[in-house]
């Protein structure tokens, strides 16, 4: 009620300061019908100061003629085209009937958009926290009120998670899997349940969670914990062709700062030895960093594709060359900004001993 | 309650904007108190804007979380001023900010404006409530500042650790007041255009806007620099970044602008190419305020954004631009073309002026958006980056630089080109003589640099000469002199002033890019680094709690060529609310030259991967800009009307009396 008061005392207050300041009968000198007064006002002052001017010397009488001519045009063409004046009649009408429109427009609009019953809430005055309840009791509420009504998806999105802290793994399986059918699909609601359902098969990601992984993945594409499973999955499961291309997706997508960045990295690093080591013969694999090393020396690359190098060459125990396309790198990429991934790879290998910038 | 007086004062808001804009159009020449409603509906909509902000503000200040913005983007352990910063670190209040300066604009239009012919006014200001009313309705029906929740959290999930920077409290609102303050510029083009009357005077009303503009939009780009300088932890000062693209093409075409708004008004002379300017102008300040909200564009300066918004937006944008592009197809043979000149002359250079920077607008603005429409044309990804902006922008900008210190000396009308260069050898001997001085002193190498030097020194001594020559010292006495270069109208220093201001962000520049050493080491504490002569010593590691964030701080001791140690502080930070790391560098400036030490991250063997600087002269581009904007504000202070005395042709002049 009090709301509403202010509220009206307001749009009272700005209407009718709006009619009676503007449906006042004076015409002042302002309200000239025309542009010609302001016009010629304006063209007199120009006069004054190139009068001025001449005075203190800023234009020879020559200058001060011409300019003055020029004015003198300007005067002829703008008396010649004054328009006529115009009819005052109407205008009171026309205010009074704005003021009471916006009036109305305000209070229709708010009653869309505002929820005027709702009260202030700031921090200082507000009820501390149900005092330290366990998480076992909260739990137990939560299950209480789910009980009464599964349908509420705010529910399960907050038991869940607790579940998986608890350790109850089938259970969050079962409440991820209810937060799925009740709300819209995403890919971080696919992965939750994967998660659980991992955790419940003991670490093992066959059947079911691999299949929501995946499905994640396509709907998804960035997503990172379905990219960093994934990897992981193929890891595991012996694909190292993948799983190499998988980490290095997912370092890639990285600002740099992320906790699962080493995990990731030593992934990698794992993948594409056992993937090298498999497959090819220690000449092939040389042939290949070769290839690499010709093509970014001429035409550059990446920074993945030089981090891509210069771990290479580390893992051919040499570390001259690595410190060389280090230093490439580096002339290719002169924003540390963009190098963070490289310049830790170098820091974490002990390349930064020697003279960076060459 | 507060709260929801703020929403309701913002909704009245819009509804006076709806009304004025209504009523504007319709009746706008028919009666003086339409134009007087008008003007009172303009002073009410930014009191209730104003309010309406304030209760935004206060709700972040008492960290009332039932207000949905205030638990997103605040957090109630920030000190006072971050929780005020963070009403407009979002998309919501900075649409909320834009709306209250554009309302401040069209008030100040209101309130100075009583001499305008009431006809003009009552357009300029149905013009200005048409874009209140599209912008504040855009901001209550897709992007409402004003949301509540119910239950309401117990605590905020704080502000991007960036944002939490007294950076965020300064470039937005300086970068807004320059992108509005345009919005008048347009307002009087649309105005000109419906109402087919340009003038004079017209310009006389136009420039002052131009400047306060133009004075904010340099000062909000250098402070945005700056402080991408000392908080994205590289050092890096400009990017090429579509969002600082974008806010870099409003200030070429505000330039030019600026530029032509002079000739009209002292010579009558451009005025069809100063109303297309004004409307680019402002079409680019939408582009770059709302280009970015739209979804298309990422970059640092993108909010969350959802496609229904963006469309609107792209709506709004299309409607606008499009509108006045349309009028001005339709209208601009109605406007009487101005005065004539000689192409060498000072309307002549200012021209060329506005070729130029008209010209690296169109590059900037192609550089910014070809990989859109290539991509959403053909898919094709491709990014356009520093290297094509670099060559096509300084292609343009050196020749323009080259040419700078002559427009000055011309005289308008029709000017002597052999006279001019006769008196400006002096300054380009003194700029050539600097160069090299500078060039050798720093032991560079044979390099493109000096001759950028050149450049830079040319502009400055270029525009000091200029006043030399209006006081003709050496060809008077000297104590005349003076009274002379005592007498100029302030016009005449703020020319210099900024004509200097740019040359000196040219040496920065030059000086800055050519000559910056850059190294990457792992350090312990103990251990020792040099760099540029300077010796820079890791003493420690210390973890120091802030208010919501956990820091670590690495102390550096930085011993000076010269002598002389001074400690700086790099930090790491962790926010507590959003996990999310940050880093602060340390910088000491020493003259002119900056070094810049950034603690990166922990390395495998414990050590921590630093960033070492050395930036010469780096400081000299901000400098350059201060200089440039305290010369708007020194032209703003000068209200007199001086006219620009054409040259006599050398036939008698007939007396027009």
């Amino acid at each position: 009620m009090v709301f509403w008061t202010l509220a009206i005392a307001m749009t009272v207050c700005a209407s009718a300061a709006l009619y009676y300041a503007s449906a006042r009968r004076t015409v002042n000198a302002s309200s000239a019908a025309s542009a010609a007064p302001a016009m010629t006002a304006h063209l007199r002052l120009q006069l004054a100061e190139i009068e001025a001017d001449l005075k203190a010397g800023r234009l020879d009488e020559a200058q001060a003629v011409a300019a003055r001519a020029e004015l003198a045009r300007e005067v002829l063409r703008v008396e010649a085209e004054s328009a006529p004046a115009v009819s005052l009649k109407g205008g009171r009408s026309v205010v009074a009937l704005s003021s009471l429109g916006a009036a109305v427009l305000a209070f229709a609009v708010y009653a869309g958009v505002g929820q005027p019953n709702l009260p202030a809430q700031p921090l200082a005055q507000r009820p501390t926290l149900p005092a330290q309840m366990t998480m076992d009791e909260a739990v137990a509420r939560i299950e209480a009120e789910l009980e009464r009504n599964p349908q509420d998806v705010r529910g399960w999105r907050a038991v869940a998670p607790a579940y998986m802290q608890m350790g109850r793994a089938p259970d969050a399986a079962r409440a991820f899997r209810r937060i799925l059918e009740l709300a819209p699909v995403t890919a971080d609601a696919e992965i939750d349940l994967a998660e659980a359902l991992m955790v419940a098969q003991n670490g093992s990601f066959a059947g079911e969670p691999l299949e929501l992984l995946t499905s994640a993945a396509t709907r998804d594409p960035t997503n990172t914990r379905a990219l960093y499973y994934l990897a992981g999955e193929a890891t595991t499961a012996g694909r190292f062709a993948e799983a190499a291309e998988r980490w290095q997706t997912l370092i890639d997508s990285a600002q740099g700062s992320e906790n699962w960045l080493p995990a990731a990295r030593q992934g990698l690093e794992a993948a594409i030895t056992a993937r090298d080591g498999m497959g090819a013969d220690a000449g092939a694999v040389q042939q290949r960093v070769a290839d690499l090393a010709a093509r970014l020396e001429t035409s550059g690359g990446t920074v993945a594709e030089w981090a891509q190098l210069v771990r290479s060459y580390l893992v051919l125990n040499d570390r001259s060359a690595a410190i060389t396309a280090y230093q490439q790198a580096m002339l290719d990429h002169p924003d540390a900004g963009e190098r963070i991934e490289l310049d830790r790879l170098a820091a974490d290998s002990g390349l930064l001993s020697a003279e960076t910038r060459p | 309650m507060i709260i929801e007086l703020g929403h309701f004062a913002l909704v009245l808001a819009f509804a006076l904007s709806v009304v004025s804009a209504i009523v504007g159009f319709t009746f706008r020449g028919s009666s003086a108190q339409v134009t007087l409603f008008l003007r009172h509906a303009a002073l009410l909509q930014f009191l209730l804007v104003g309010a309406a902000f304030a209760a935004l503000v206060q709700a972040f200040v008492v960290s009332d979380f039932s207000l949905a913005l205030a638990y997103q983007h605040s957090h109630s352990l920030q000190p006072l001023l971050y929780k005020v910063t963070s009403v407009w670190g979002n998309h919501e209040g900075s649409m909320l900010l834009w709306v209250l300066i554009l309302v401040l604009f069209g008030a100040a239009v209101a309130a100075f404006g009583r001499p305008l012919p009431f006809d003009l006014l009552a357009l300029v200001l149905a013009m200005q409530g048409l874009m209140v009313a599209a912008f504040a309705g855009f901001t209550l029906f897709t992007s409402n500042p004003f949301m509540r929740m119910v239950p309401a959290p117990f605590e905020g999930e704080d502000l991007n650790p960036v944002l939490q920077d007294i950076g965020l409290a300064i470039h937005p609102p300086l970068l807004y007041m320059g992108y509005v303050g345009f919005s008048i510029c347009f307002s009087f083009a649309i105005a000109a255009l419906i109402s087919g009357r340009i003038d004079a005077a017209w310009a006389r009303w136009v420039r002052p806007w131009t400047l306060i503009s133009w004075t904010f939009l340099t000062l909000g780009i250098a402070m945005g620099s700056y402080w991408a300088y000392y908080e994205l932890g590289w050092g890096g000062w400009w990017f090429w970044d579509p969002v600082e693209n974008a806010s870099f093409m409003p200030w070429l075409a505000g330039t030019a602008l600026l530029h032509s708004a002079i000739v009209m008004e002292k010579r009558n002379a451009l005025k069809i190419w100063t109303v297309f300017l004004a409307i680019i102008t402002f079409s680019l300040s939408l582009l770059g305020t709302f280009l970015v909200r739209s979804g298309i564009l990422t970059s640092v300066h993108t909010f969350a954004s959802d496609p229904t918004r963006g469309m609107v937006i792209l709506t709004m944008l299309g409607l606008f631009i499009g509108g006045a592009f349309t009028l001005f197809a339709m209208r601009a043979n109605a406007l009487r073309a101005g005065g004539l000149f000689h192409p060498l002359s000072r309307e002549g250079a200012l021209v060329l002026n506005n070729l130029f920077l008209a010209t690296a607008t169109g590059a900037v603005l192609v550089g910014t958006l070809y990989p859109l429409v290539l991509d959403a044309l053909t898919g094709q990804a491709i990014s356009v980056g520093a290297p094509f902006f670099d060559l096509t922008f300084s292609a343009l900008m050196v020749p323009l630089l080259i040419l700078l210190p002559f427009g000055p000396f011309l005289a308008w009308k029709r000017g002597d080109l052999v006279g001019i260069v006769q008196r400006l050898a002096g300054a380009a001997a003194l700029a050539l003589f600097c160069a090299i001085l500078v060039a050798a002193l720093s032991g560079a190498s044979i390099s493109l640099a000096p001759l950028g030097l050149l450049l830079g020194f040319w502009v400055m001594f270029g525009a000091i000469a200029e006043l030399v020559e209006k006081a003709r010292f050496g060809r008077l006495p000297i104590g005349q002199s003076f009274r002379r270069l005592f007498g100029l109208p302030r016009t005449a220093y703020s020319t210099t002033l900024a004509h200097f201001g740019m040359g000196v962000t040219v040496i920065g520049i030059v000086a800055a890019s050519a000559w910056e050493m850059e190294r990457v080491v792992a350090m312990n504490p103990g251990d020792t680094q040099t760099l540029a002569g300077y010796t820079i010593g890791f003493e420690g590691l210390t973890e120091e709690p802030g208010p919501n964030f956990a820091a670590e701080h690495g102390t550096f001791a930085i011993t000076a060529p010269g002598g002389g140690t001074r400690q700086a502080i790099a930090e790491r930070r962790v926010y507590v609310a959003s996990g999310q790391p940050t880093t602060e560098a340390a910088i000491e400036t020493y003259g002119f030259s900056q070094v810049y030490i950034q603690l990166g991250e922990v390395a495998a063997n414990g050590s921590h991967v630093v960033r070492l600087w050395y930036k010469p002269y780096v400081t000299l581009i901000w400098l350059g800009c201060v200089l440039m904007a305290l010369a708007g504000f020194i032209s703003l202070s000068y209200r007199r009307m001086r006219v620009a005395a054409p040259t006599p042709s050398r036939r008698k002049t007939v007396p027009a009396e």
